[in-house]
């Protein structure tokens, strides 16, 4: 247990665990939380897993964790690690997770509440038949083989080719959807034969579709860039790389368990298995995990496709003409390479952020040209019961390797949700806030009740009050289709 | 799916294993288990075998699931923590003896440094296996198993059968544990679900 950890406290939002908390911590932890989240933080074993990520070679600064941190296996969800390649750094499977590339887009619309209120009756179901969700679900966009290595290299542009999406959609996706460096040859028969039925496909678990409402605008001229107004209906999208990247990483945490007696590397945890990022171990790992990143940004490009036209048919207009149109999509499962200024010298870092988002400042050059002045969007789904947020990335982000929170975090388990949960007193909860949820097991629905949740309100005031990054716009859920 | 299991059902089930000639060590355990009140539990009756296999605990993880199985064996551990696995992931939707699907055997060999990683390599082969080949496992032979190396035949019907529950992504390094423990076995695995 935890509780005993000693934090020291660095501001009202910043916390310290010191380097001396364990033999072996190469930089110190920092946690990004108020009193009141960090009472539920204490609670599970996350505070330790920030510690033994403090163990990777080559890591600078800190070992940093946002205020949604909670237990994982390996790293917390919610930690962000950067290693400096040309010292050692390494990459570490585990520091990305099972699910590669799971991520969220937010797409607007040009449609008011009070327009479609009496119309998501129909379409919410319309949504829930036409975007294939589930576990194991299979997607109804078939590609052939040789598609499939397209997909891994060129990701969403490989939609938008086949016409699932615009040009303009791949301009507003992380990476224009596509990471370069993906390399399909170090990619397994077996993730290729896991991955081969799942493309456009939600998936289970935390992954949902929502259609939302803005139900609270915090900068009106951020607002007024974006184009957003209160009452305005909005979509997300949560999905991943389903069993492909689920493969891969199994795939290369078996390899790199090797590698940490090959390399001489120590750390507490061997979920944390990694390898230098200049190893031959690494370079494949980073191809294949390039190939599950695209394989991902292809799926919730084909999911957004498919609510597009979900929302034509039920609303008997073309997409385009409905405004639908992509604000951001963003990874959260993701190591990348990117580059910082560290003590007056330009390092390439590999920036590991496991259930944390990007969230880059305005001027940087790798933003699309609608968002140079101010900054990239950075998208924050709540629970069903809840909110979600539209954030923007600051300058003050350099101290996390530009990254923030990834979601609201989960405090109680799943067993603990399912036991507390009535189905039927949660969907009338629900219903009595205007809320239609639909999915394909019942048990999901009591998983991921709202209660298992942290209050995403909390968790978004934290990194806006750090200066991490700047609340845009709230959302709230209207309907909601889990998998 | 696994049902919670009330602690007088535990004791029934107690008096019926004593009845069917089991050995009190399991009895008393499974008393023991109903005292403590356990969290959900399942026992698994394992027709190949001809034995009946011990239990399964869940262990409170905040994100994810984790299990801890007994045995009295290692086969028994490496048996129930796979049976143990696939009873989250899924149930068996109800049957009529004529609706039985037709069972498919899969042949799963396995070789790694040390037990932990042959345990963990099993579990996540037979993740692999249920995705790639659509099946749910129920049933699982042992034919060969040391420290590094296992050969075994995992039998299961197509998922259609099934009513799916949970998905589980992979088993994990993280706390994974199996040890020897007076009068047996005992495993502990942490699932990213």
């Amino acid at each position: 247990m935890t509780s005993d950890f000693v934090l020291e406290k660095i501001d009202d939002y910043r916390w310290r665990i010191p380097r001396a908390y364990k033999a072996g911590m190469r930089v110190p932890g920092i946690i990004y939380a108020d009193e009141k989240l960090l009472k539920d933080i204490y609670r599970d074993k996350a505070l330790e897993q920030v510690a033994n990520v403090a163990f990777l070679p080559g890591i600078v600064n800190a070992s940093l964790a946002m205020p949604d941190i909670h237990w994982g296996y390996g790293f917390p969800i919610g930690g962000v690690a950067a290693t400096d390649i040309e010292e050692g750094g390494v990459v570490s499977p585990g520091g990305v997770g099972f699910d590669i590339n799971c991520g969220v887009r937010l797409i607007k619309t040009d449609l008011q509440y009070e327009e479609i209120k009496d119309k998501l009756k129909d379409l919410i179901p319309a949504l829930f038949s036409d975007v294939p969700a589930g576990v194991g679900s299979k997607g109804d966009i078939r590609v052939s083989p040789k598609e499939e290595k397209e997909i891994l290299v060129n990701g969403s542009k490989w939609a938008v080719k086949k016409g699932y999406g615009i040009e303009e959609d791949l301009e507003y996706t992380e990476e224009n959807g596509a990471i370069a460096g993906a390399d399909p040859d170090a990619v397994s028969q077996r993730a290729y034969e896991r991955g081969k039925a799942q493309s456009g496909t939600l998936g289970s678990g935390n992954h949902f579709l929502e259609v939302q409402v803005v139900d609270q605008l915090y900068d009106a001229a951020l607002c007024d860039s974006f184009g957003l107004n209160l009452g305005q209906v909005m979509l997300m999208i949560h999905s991943g790389s389903r069993g492909f990247g689920y493969q891969v990483c199994e795939d290369y945490v078996r390899s790199m368990v090797h590698c940490l007696q090959k390399y001489n590397i120590n750390v507490p945890d061997r979920q944390l298995a990694c390898a230098p990022v200049n190893s031959p171990e690494a370079k494949e790992y980073l191809g294949a995990m390039r190939c599950a990143a695209n394989y991902a940004w292809a799926n919730r490009q084909c999911l957004m496709h498919l609510a597009r036209l979900s929302f034509e048919m039920v609303l008997g207009k073309p997409w385009e003409k409905l405004g639908m149109r992509l604000i951001y999509d963003v990874a959260h499962n993701i190591a990348k390479v990117e580059k910082y200024r560290l003590n007056g010298k330009d390092k390439n870092l590999c920036v590991h952020r496991k259930g944390a988002t990007r969230a880059l400042p305005a001027g940087h050059p790798a933003l699309p040209e609608r968002y140079k002045n101010i900054g990239q969007p950075v998208i924050i789904p709540g629970d069903m019961g809840r909110n979600s947020y539209l954030l923007v990335g600051t300058e003050k982000a350099a101290e996390t390797f530009y990254s923030t929170c990834h979601g609201a975090g989960r405090v109680k388990s799943r067993t603990a949700s399912t036991r507390s949960t009535d189905l039927n007193v949660l969907l009338k909860d629900l219903q009595s806030k205007g809320i239609i949820v639909m999915a394909s097991g019942r048990h999901t629905i009591v998983e991921e009740a709202p209660q298992a949740y942290k209050d995403v309100n909390d968790v978004v005031n934290v990194v806006h009050n750090a200066g991490i990054s700047r609340r845009v716009c709230r959302m709230r859920p209207l309907g909601v289709i889990k998998g | 799916m696994a049902h919670k299991i009330s602690r007088s059902e535990i004791l029934l089930l107690a008096i019926h294993q004593f009845y069917s000639g089991l050995s009190w060590e399991l009895i008393k355990f499974m008393v023991a288990a109903s005292l403590r009140g356990v969290i959900r539990r399942k026992f698994i009756a394992c027709e190949l075998s001809g034995s009946v296999m011990e239990s399964y605990e869940l262990i409170e993880h905040t994100a994810d699931i984790g299990i801890r199985v007994k045995g009295a064996s290692l086969e028994d551990i490496f048996r129930n923590a796979a049976a143990a696995m696939f009873d989250i992931i899924a149930g068996e939707k109800p049957k009529t003896p004529q609706q039985r699907p037709q069972p498919r055997n899969i042949a799963v060999g396995q070789k790694a440094d040390n037990l932990e990683d042959l345990f963990l390599n099993w579990l996540n082969e037979l993740l692999s296996l249920s995705a790639t080949k659509e099946l749910i496992f129920s049933d699982f032979l042992i034919d060969k198993l040391d420290e590094n190396n296992l050969k075994a035949t995992a039998i299961g019907a197509g998922i259609e059968n099934y009513k799916v529950n949970t998905e589980i992504k992979a088993a994990t390094y993280h706390r994974l544990k199996i040890e020897k423990v007076p009068g047996g076995w005992q495993a502990e695995v942490i699932f990213d679900v």
